[in-house]
């Protein structure tokens, strides 16, 4: 065999042929998704979009305009009246910040066909709690999550709903008009 | 061609440098989807990036926050004003190190250093003309009540301000009490009926002069306190001796006394009145035992109102003659140069006329304030005995709208407020906020907003309207147009005008209404603020470190923040 060079050129092109056909296999994988839903490394550019839209949503929303004017997403905390809706449905009450807020993700998120749920995560005196604001159900396996963190003062909890001062407590031990610091938690993903 | 189809030796070698160029695509191809996923955003440091920008945004941020809650703790202690900074930014490490521990990650917060820049300047005119300050009252100190721990009657209730106003004078010959001047507090309440949860402050007091009958009392109405540590030498017993002349009760604090809402007034306003003689202002002033000066045309005109504070006018119709119109050119600059104008009766409307007549407004909005003068027409409009003043209600100063009543009692014209949050222009010493019909007069015209929205000043505040005597609203077609409109009927209205300050309370004599002639009164602590230079400490040039640590990234950075 070893002297065989017919032997050893059947055996070359065996090799080649193997190796062009997992070359093949490598191009394909990484040119598209099996399918839409499929959790692989080839979805980091959609999964990279969809991070860069929910923090650029959070960031814009943040925007504070004035020193006494809270950004709208604070706004939205600061209205929230600590119950759990539907992210396509309207928040109750109607016309509040937080239903003015739920509908900006909804014009930006929802009518590009992007899942979201938006939750609330906060210090407690025994630890920390998570509460949703917009709930769309359990994410898919590919789905991103984008943060935002609010520090909440005492001059902006006074008009606050009684059930949000009960779930969000004043974590200040000092007499100051600190408050809490609640973290703004969205997960997206593609429906 | 044909002798390498045949030379296998040939095609072997050909075959490995096929084989070899495959290796190399494959090679590089791999190499460059593990560099091009090594630099995605979401692998490696990015993350760990994000997270430290956003600790660092947030904690300036704070920073700031602090150094602004501790200058506005309004101490003139630096040490106070040092440690509200550091518990606040004690409490936000605290919190924020929780946060981040739930991610992995440890944050720290250290305030290295920072320095306390105090400064004087004259107090910056607010939208309502006065400082809210917190102040804690140690035991011993004055309390003068302004209810019915004092009295109901109107007479000695109007003693009290001459009273206050003889013991923050320290200079002058008339108001001497031991060339001291002694800053009097009255604590702020929202005199409207019992649902406002502040309304009455309760306090643990016995009489001052006997030392007996001690017990916890409510006061509403807006009390006068004198802090103990000011009355140092005889002052104490000038001031009961004072009180026990004029038969004021004076209580004493026995144990120390906190509040939010108190504003301090540490200089006397100068009054004038205008015309300089003019028998219904002269009766509150002298009710009061209060100081004044009459001014005439000629004075006003040649400047002499920038010697005063306050500049009261009655019924006087200041829209003619037309040789006024200097006068008004004069009251107008003074105001907008922080002058406080109180107008009442017939002097309301033809201000705003004359105003907008001669001295040309600065504002778009018609004269000072923007009203319609308020008539009784022939068998259809009656204000008579309908002129019950009730005190507009008011939302809670922490509130972010709380310019504005949500809720007002009637559909209001313009754009008014329709109320003002613990403004001293609204004490009154009945727990309802209503002041009762004129007893020795039967008609009041009261005046109603111009329904045009561009001719209001959009920053007047509504604190009284007219009702009838179970406090109904009077909600009518009432003013000089009679256009058709049902209006709301005002009673008592201001607005700041440039610098200054400009009220108008309708009625013809305020001492014919039970609790009416204190709305006059209240305007001392308006133009005593004014004039009153106020020390701020701030936090400036603050040194902050910032550490964070997940596993995969160490950062720490120092900065100084310039609040």
């Amino acid at each position: 065999m070893i002297r065989n060079d017919r032997a050893q050129l059947y055996t070359m092109e065996a090799i080649a042929s193997a190796m062009l056909l997992i070359v093949v296999v490598i191009f394909v994988l990484k040119a598209a998704p099996l399918t839409p839903n499929t959790a692989s490394a080839s979805h980091m550019h959609v999964e990279k979009e969809l991070e860069m839209r929910g923090q650029d949503l959070l960031t814009v929303l943040d925007y504070t305009p004035s020193d006494t004017e809270p950004s709208q997403l604070k706004q939205a905390i600061l209205g929230w009246t600590g119950g759990q809706f539907d992210g396509q449905a309207a928040v109750r009450p109607l016309g509040g910040p937080t239903n003015v807020t739920a509908n900006r993700f909804k014009e930006v998120l929802g009518a590009a066909g992007i899942a979201y749920n938006v939750e609330v995560y906060y210090s407690t005196l025994s630890g920390a709690e998570s509460r949703a604001i917009l709930w769309n159900g359990r994410p898919s396996d590919n789905a991103v999550i984008v943060s935002r963190k609010i520090v909440l003062h005492d001059e902006e909890m006074e008009g606050a709903a009684q059930s949000l001062i009960d779930s969000i407590p004043n974590m200040d031990s000092n007499s100051t008009k600190f408050y809490n610091i609640v973290v703004v938690r969205m997960t997206l993903w593609r429906m | 061609m044909a002798d390498v189809i045949r030379d296998e030796k040939g095609q072997l070698m050909l075959l490995t440098v096929f084989m070899i160029i495959i290796e190399v695509v494959s090679f590089t191809t791999i190499l460059n989807s593990m560099i091009f996923s090594a630099n995605l955003q979401s692998t490696g440091l990015e993350e760990s990036k994000q997270e430290i920008r956003d600790f660092r945004l947030i904690t300036e941020a704070e920073v700031i926050k602090a150094a602004k809650y501790a200058t506005l703790l309004n101490s003139t202690n630096q040490t106070q004003v040092s440690e509200y900074f550091y518990k606040y930014m004690q409490s936000y490490n605290d919190t924020i190190k929780k946060i981040y521990s739930a991610r992995g990650a440890s944050v720290e917060v250290i305030i290295n250093n920072m320095s306390l820049n105090e400064t004087t300047s004259n107090l910056t005119v607010n939208k309502y003309h006065v400082e809210w300050k917190n102040h804690t009252f140690p035991e011993g100190s004055l309390v003068i009540p302004m209810d019915e721990n004092q009295t109901t009657n109107q007479s000695r209730l109007m003693r009290v301000y001459g009273l206050i106003y003889k013991i923050v004078d320290g200079s002058g010959p008339s108001g001497k009490l031991n060339g001291t001047s002694i800053p009097v507090w009255t604590i702020l309440q929202n005199p409207v009926n019992s649902s406002v949860t502040n309304f009455s402050s309760t306090m643990n007091t016995r009489n001052a002069s006997t030392l007996l009958n001690s017990s916890y009392r409510n006061y509403s109405g807006g009390p006068f306190l004198i802090d103990v540590s000011k009355l140092v030498g005889g002052n104490r017993d000038l001031i009961l001796n004072e009180s026990n002349n004029k038969s004021i009760i004076v209580h004493e604090l026995i144990e120390p006394f906190y509040y939010e809402q108190g504003i301090e007034m540490v200089v006397q306003p100068k009054i004038a009145i205008f015309p300089e003689s003019d028998s219904v202002m002269e009766k509150y002033y002298a009710d009061g035992e209060v100081p004044y000066t009459g001014l005439s045309d000629n004075q006003i005109q040649n400047g002499n109102l920038t010697n005063y504070d306050i500049l009261t006018i009655p019924h006087e119709d200041m829209d003619t003659p037309s040789s006024r119109k200097n006068t008004i050119i004069a009251i107008e600059a003074w105001v907008a140069n922080g002058g406080v104008l109180h107008v009442q009766c017939a002097g309301t409307h033809t201000m705003d006329n004359a105003v907008e007549k001669w001295a040309g407004s600065r504002k778009p909005w018609y004269g000072f304030i923007g009203i319609n003068r308020s008539v009784n027409a022939s068998n259809k409009i009656h204000l008579k005995n309908m002129t019950y003043i009730k005190l507009i209600d008011n939302v809670t100063r922490f509130n972010t709208s709380y310019s504005f009543n949500m809720s007002p009692p009637v559909s209001l014209a313009g754009l008014a407020d329709p109320g003002t949050p613990y403004n001293p222009l609204t004490q009154s010493h009945n727990k309802s906020g209503m002041l009762g019909n004129m007893t020795r007069q039967s008609t009041t015209p009261a005046f109603s907003l111009r329904r045009n929205e561009s001719q209001v000043n959009p920053a007047a505040n509504i604190l009284g309207i007219a009702t009838n005597a179970t406090g109904t609203p009077v909600y009518i077609d009432a003013d000089i147009t009679l256009d058709t409109f049902k209006d709301a009927q005002l009673m008592y209205i201001e607005a700041p005008y440039e610098n200054g300050l400009v009220s108008y309370l309708a009625g013809h004599d305020q001492t014919m209404r039970e609790g009416g002639e204190r709305l006059i009164f209240d305007n001392f602590f308006a133009a005593s603020m004014r004039r009153s230079l106020v020390t701020t400490i701030a936090a400036k040039n603050i040194n902050v470190t910032i550490k964070y640590y997940d596993g995969k990234v160490r950062y720490t950075d120092t900065f100084i923040i310039n609040s």
